[in-house]
């Protein structure tokens, strides 16, 4: 019965449309003469009740039931995760593989990728593009976030958003003075000894951008500023990602056609060795540390 | 008998740890406000964390893996704290409903505002 009433209203009512619309454009459209829509009848078409539909949902099982699940999950998961290890190979011990991708990695890595960390064989050697795509995806993603957050120019900095500088607290700036050297030397070390030892360049990045981002929170971006600007920030991260997709291109290239590569393998376990690794996890960890500190500037400041 | 006796070390640090996380854990449920449950937690992150270190230290033996973690358990106990403070700084400033779970001294006598 609704639906042919309220047709020729909307007919109507869109008719008026249209001519306040052309009075609006000759700028003699009075506001106060315009027809007030009338209140929308939700609450009617929900059958009067008004209640949220959150506690509409009935009103539960008793708390037992909750109890009970939840101690049988928390179970559950915990004999799975320790089954699973009690399953795997121990340390140092010889295996019958089943995959032969694994045997292959595990017997020939070291042989043909020159990394005492096998892990960091497979991720820069084997599947090299895959952590190129994984770079691409973090200067996307700091990207996006330029492009959403930095302020217009310098004298539209939103003064409202702050709510209050904690960075002039004396017991954070005593703290990051002491730390923060650490955590950069720990970082260089995660870096440049990723094809040796547990570590590489996401990690030994992240630790690297978490002193900037320490350095920036307890001294300000002025200080942090002066260790990577928007230019030095540009820069890097051009310069990683395009020395990443050339080296690995040459190599792959010289590799894969039985060519003579000038990047040798070295002897295994050197700090030198390992052919493209070193230098790869160098990039990328430039790359995660200019990301993690780019994000957090951006959302503290809007700008480097 | 050695052997025992750094078992029985080793294990008291780590029930000591264990202990504090527990109480970390329940602390952080029942207790009702933000600053409390705060206070409840970052005393899991010093004392448990470190405690477990230690416990570890002992049960692993003396070598190089022993300074690594007595390194690990140093860096939490000077961090956790500051970063805790922060927190609470930041809640002490921003935060609507302080003035619910503060007891101001009034006379001589405790009293919360209304």
């Amino acid at each position: 019965m609704k639906k042919p009433k309220t047709q020729p209203e909307t007919a109507k009512s869109s008719g008026t449309a249209a001519s306040s619309i052309k009075k609006w454009l000759d700028f003699d459209l009075d506001i106060d003469s315009l027809p007030v829509p009338p209140p929308r009848e939700s609450a009617e078409d929900d059958g009067g009740d008004e209640t949220p539909l959150l506690s509409r949902i009935p009103k539960s099982a008793p708390r037992f039931v909750y109890t009970a699940l939840a101690a049988i999950c928390s179970i559950v998961l915990t004999a799975t995760l320790i089954l699973t290890v009690e399953g795997m190979p121990r340390y140092g011990e010889d295996q019958d593989y089943m995959d032969t991708v694994t045997y292959e990695y595990i017997t020939h890595g070291m042989e043909y990728t020159g990394a005492v960390n096998i892990v960091a064989g497979i991720i820069l050697e084997y599947r090299a593009f895959d952590t190129l795509g994984e770079s691409f995806v973090l200067f996307c993603a700091v990207t996006c976030v330029l492009v959403l957050l930095r302020a217009d120019s310098a004298d539209s900095q939103p003064e409202d958003v702050v709510f209050r500088d904690l960075s002039h607290d004396a017991i954070l700036r005593r703290t990051v003075r002491a730390i923060v050297p650490l955590v950069f030397m720990f970082g260089v070390y995660v870096l440049l000894n990723g094809h040796l030892s547990p570590g590489g360049g996401f990690s030994g990045g992240a630790v690297i951008g978490a002193g900037l981002v320490m350095v920036s929170a307890a001294y300000g971006g002025d200080v942090s500023g002066r260790i990577v600007s928007e230019r030095v920030f540009k820069i890097v991260t051009t310069c990683a990602l395009s020395f990443y997709c050339l080296g690995k291109s040459y190599t792959f290239f010289t590799g894969a056609n039985g060519l003579h590569s000038i990047v040798g393998n070295g002897t295994p376990g050197d700090i030198l060795s390992a052919g493209l690794i070193l230098p790869l996890n160098v990039a990328v960890g430039m790359v995660v540390a200019c990301t993690v500190y780019g994000i957090y500037r951006m959302f503290d400041k809007r700008s480097f | 008998m050695a052997e025992w006796v750094r078992f029985g070390i080793s294990a008291l640090f780590a029930a000591v740890g264990i202990f504090a996380f527990i109480s970390a854990a329940v602390g952080a449920f029942r207790l009702d406000y933000v600053l409390s449950r705060m206070h409840a937690t970052a005393l899991a992150d010093t004392v448990g964390i470190g405690a477990i270190a230690i416990s570890a230290a002992i049960a692993a033996g003396v070598d190089f893996v022993t300074l690594k973690l007595l390194f690990s358990a140093a860096a939490m106990v000077l961090t956790s704290p500051v970063s805790t403070h922060m927190l609470a700084e930041l809640e002490y400033r921003t935060g609507d409903e302080l003035y619910k779970h503060v007891k101001f001294k009034v006379g001589k006598k405790w009293e919360r505002l209304k």
